[in-house]
């Protein structure tokens, strides 16, 4: 046993010795992880804010208090006049306020507020934009309705105009306006429901997998057929050790690789999140536990494919060749540049016979489901039972002798 | 030390090594001398356990090899052909890395390593990535690695093919030094030279057998005693057996047409009576040598090829 930590301790020195191998380690996976927190830190979740323009043409203080009550919503609404709103070119949603719309709400004649998608906006923003302006409208009466009980005199009416309002009623509105909400709207999944992972709980998860696999793939391939056609890999097997302790020796230092690689993720991507860089807030700490045995199955896993690989050509060139491909189709095919979710079902169901897609399906179960250690049960047992199929194969064809 | 019985492995159709039979005993070098493709590299590989014979046994130190492996391989120090080298790290490195499989730790390793470095000469350049040595330096890392853990049988396959004549002489020199201190050195060579010189006993190998083995000397001796006389030209083989056969003192070893092995009684008078006898018989000869039997004439006689064919 201990011979074969000694091989695989070797294996782990060598593979971070090479200056090549550092760069794939630890400084793209961490701009990796920088880039896609970046692009996700506006998506997903219930608090991002969503962008909504808003041409107002009434441009009275009731359309002005809108505009606050979609903010206090969480909206991004820079505002355009009718003139400026002719000038531009709306490349998302956008609100429109009609003229006249103070006159025609204090009068309680209908009037419209238009919410408009351009064909190329996205589709679940503007469906979150349209709930929210419900919202928004919700809270904007009731503000209205306060607003009015509280002046007492004149009620809203046909008769009441904004000439009849004076400067100090009008900021008394939009102060109420201003004022927290008393009344929360909270949206959950409820039943068999499940969100699709999306925004930093997708993407970090999404870059571990990939960077575990391409390393171990990459490095691990490349250094064994090296050591076959060097005579080293022969050579160990002169030893004590067996053909098979020595391939066990390997693995063990492939898994060892691909455990670095994720522990340089995980204690980048934590610092990442307690310091709120790149509009990440997301944190391990409270999943570590469910976490764990998850990232190490996929490791051992992962390390008896490169064993395979490895065992199934002949030059480094061919495997490090090879090791791409597969890196990058397992990690786009398994879920970790897009969801499993979004996927159409023929390639959701490739996906969850793959490594990477167990792997994303495990750290999905505890992170984005909550779902603890026991989430992380049949995900590690699936790694383990595909890695054992990979390493009874891979020794098979990875000839020592 | 070293006990082959009857080792045999097949490849298919083909018999890579066919039951042979022989013995090391501590502080000798033995010798399998054949051409490429003799069977020795596949010899030495189930000596090491590498591949499994399909019969036969491997004994060292009274251990049986299929029966305890890891004991057995534990006794065994293996050189082998391909300089099986990490050219990333440097001497010392691999020596550390090689040592901690067998267990050397610490300051025994450190001490092994050093002496290692200066047995083979490679002190001064131990802290370079192997790399950038010569061909004649890795040869002689490679060796080192297969000492590392003071093994008792060395089995040392072809270690100086490609490197130069002085690399080759001391390399050589540090192999009969391990026997001198008591290891038993298993050497394959298809060098003539270097299995004359250095070993102390020999088996001559082709096509998966042992054709002949013992001392230098008493296989030479298979010769006879006197001179090799070689005929060459336009003769029948018949031609000449009809000449040795007239002639006194003569013998055949080795007969073809156009070409002819005679042995040829010690003596002047002895080779003068030979040619004589060949010329009379009217034999067309294009060529015709003397010379002290050597082991290239034995190969020749028993496999009926030049070791360099």
């Amino acid at each position: 046993m201990r011979s074969l930590w000694h091989v695989a301790a070797h294996d782990l020195r060598q593979h971070l010795s090479e200056r090549a191998n550092i760069f794939f380690l630890f400084l793209m996976p961490l701009g990796f992880v920088f880039f896609f927190s970046l692009v996700n830190s506006g998506g997903g979740g219930s608090d991002v804010a969503v962008s909504l323009p808003v041409i107002d043409r009434d441009g009275d203080f009731l359309s002005e208090g809108f505009i606050a009550q979609l903010t206090a919503e969480r909206f991004q609404s820079p505002v355009y006049t009718a003139a400026a709103a002719e000038t531009t070119t709306f490349t998302a949603r956008h609100v429109d306020i009609p003229e006249g719309f103070t006159a025609r709400v204090l009068g309680t004649e209908p009037t419209d507020i238009t919410l408009r998608a351009t064909a190329t906006s996205n589709t679940d923003y503007d469906l979150a934009a349209g709930v929210r302006l419900h919202l928004a409208q919700v809270r904007f009466l009731s503000n209205l309705w306060r607003w009015s009980s509280e002046r007492g005199d004149p009620p809203l009416g046909p008769s009441l105009s904004p000439a009849d309002v004076d400067a100090a009623s009008r900021q008394r509105f939009l102060d109420l306006v201003a004022e927290p909400s008393r009344v929360t709207v909270t949206a959950e999944n409820a039943g068999t429901g499940r969100p699709v992972p999306r925004g930093a709980r997708q993407s970090i998860p999404g870059v571990l997998v990939m960077f575990v696999v391409m390393t171990v793939l990459i490095g691990g391939s490349e250094s064994l057929t090296r050591e076959k056609l060097q005579g080293t890999l022969r050579r160990l097997a002169t030893t004590p050790l067996s053909a098979r302790q020595v391939l066990l020796g390997k693995t063990l230092g492939l898994t060892l690789l691909g455990i670095t690689q994720a522990a340089v993720l995980i204690v980048a991507t934590e610092v990442l999140g307690r310091f709120g860089v790149a509009g990440t807030d997301f944190l391990w700490t409270p999943f570590l536990v469910g976490v764990l045995p998850v990232l190490l199955a996929y490791c051992f896993c992962v390390a008896a494919l490169g064993l395979l690989i490895s065992g199934l050509l002949r030059t480094p060139q061919q495997a490090e060749s090879l090791a791409w491909l597969f890196g990058l189709a397992l990690s786009a095919l398994g879920g970790s540049w897009w969801p499993l979710e979004i996927m159409p079902d023929g390639m959701r169901i490739v996906g969850q016979l793959l490594p990477t897609g167990w792997a994303m399906t495990g750290l999905h179960n505890v992170i984005t489901y909550g779902q603890g250690l026991a989430g992380a049960v049949v995900p590690t047992v699936m790694l383990l039972l595909i890695g054992g199929l990979f390493w009874l194969v891979g020794s098979r064809t990875l000839r020592v002798t | 030390m070293l006990q082959v019985q009857n080792l045999t492995k097949t490849f298919g159709e083909i018999r890579a090594v066919d039951g042979v039979s022989f013995g090391v005993e501590a502080g000798r070098i033995f010798g399998l001398l054949g051409p490429n493709g003799a069977g020795k590299t596949t010899t030495i590989a189930m000596i090491a356990g590498l591949i499994p014979p399909a019969s036969g046994s491997v004994h060292v130190d009274g251990l049986d090899l299929a029966a305890r492996p890891a004991d057995v391989k534990r006794r065994l120090g293996v050189v082998p052909q391909e300089i099986a080298l990490y050219e990333d790290l440097t001497a010392r490195e691999n020596l550390d890395f090689w040592g901690g499989i067998y267990g050397l730790r610490g300051k025994a390793l450190a001490a092994r390593r050093d002496a290692l470095l200066d047995l083979v000469g490679l002190a001064d350049r131990a802290r370079e990535p192997v790399r950038n040595y010569s061909g004649g330096m890795k040869r002689r890392l490679n060796l080192a690695l297969g000492l590392v853990h003071k093994p008792t049988l060395i089995l040392l396959d072809e270690p100086t093919v490609g490197i130069d004549p002085q690399a080759r002489i001391n390399l050589l020199d540090v192999v009969r030094g391990l026997a001198r201190d008591g290891a038993a050195v298993l050497y394959t060579t298809h060098y003539l030279e270097e299995a004359e010189n250095l070993c102390d006993e020999l088996a001559i190998m082709d096509h998966g057998t042992i054709h002949a083995q013992g001392t230098v000397e008493s296989l030479k001796a298979e010769l006879g005693e006197g001179s090799v006389l070689t005929l060459q030209g336009a003769f029948s083989r018949e031609d000449v057996a009809a000449a040795v056969e007239r002639s006194t003192g003569l013998r055949a070893l080795e007969l073809d047409d156009g070409r002819a092995l005679l042995n040829v009684p010690r003596g002047r008078a002895g080779v003068g009576a030979a040619l004589e006898a060949i010329y009379t018989s009217g034999l067309h000869l294009t060529d015709v040598t003397v010379k002290e039997p050597n082991l290239e004439d034995l190969f020749l006689k028993l496999t009926g090829r030049e070791l360099r064919d």
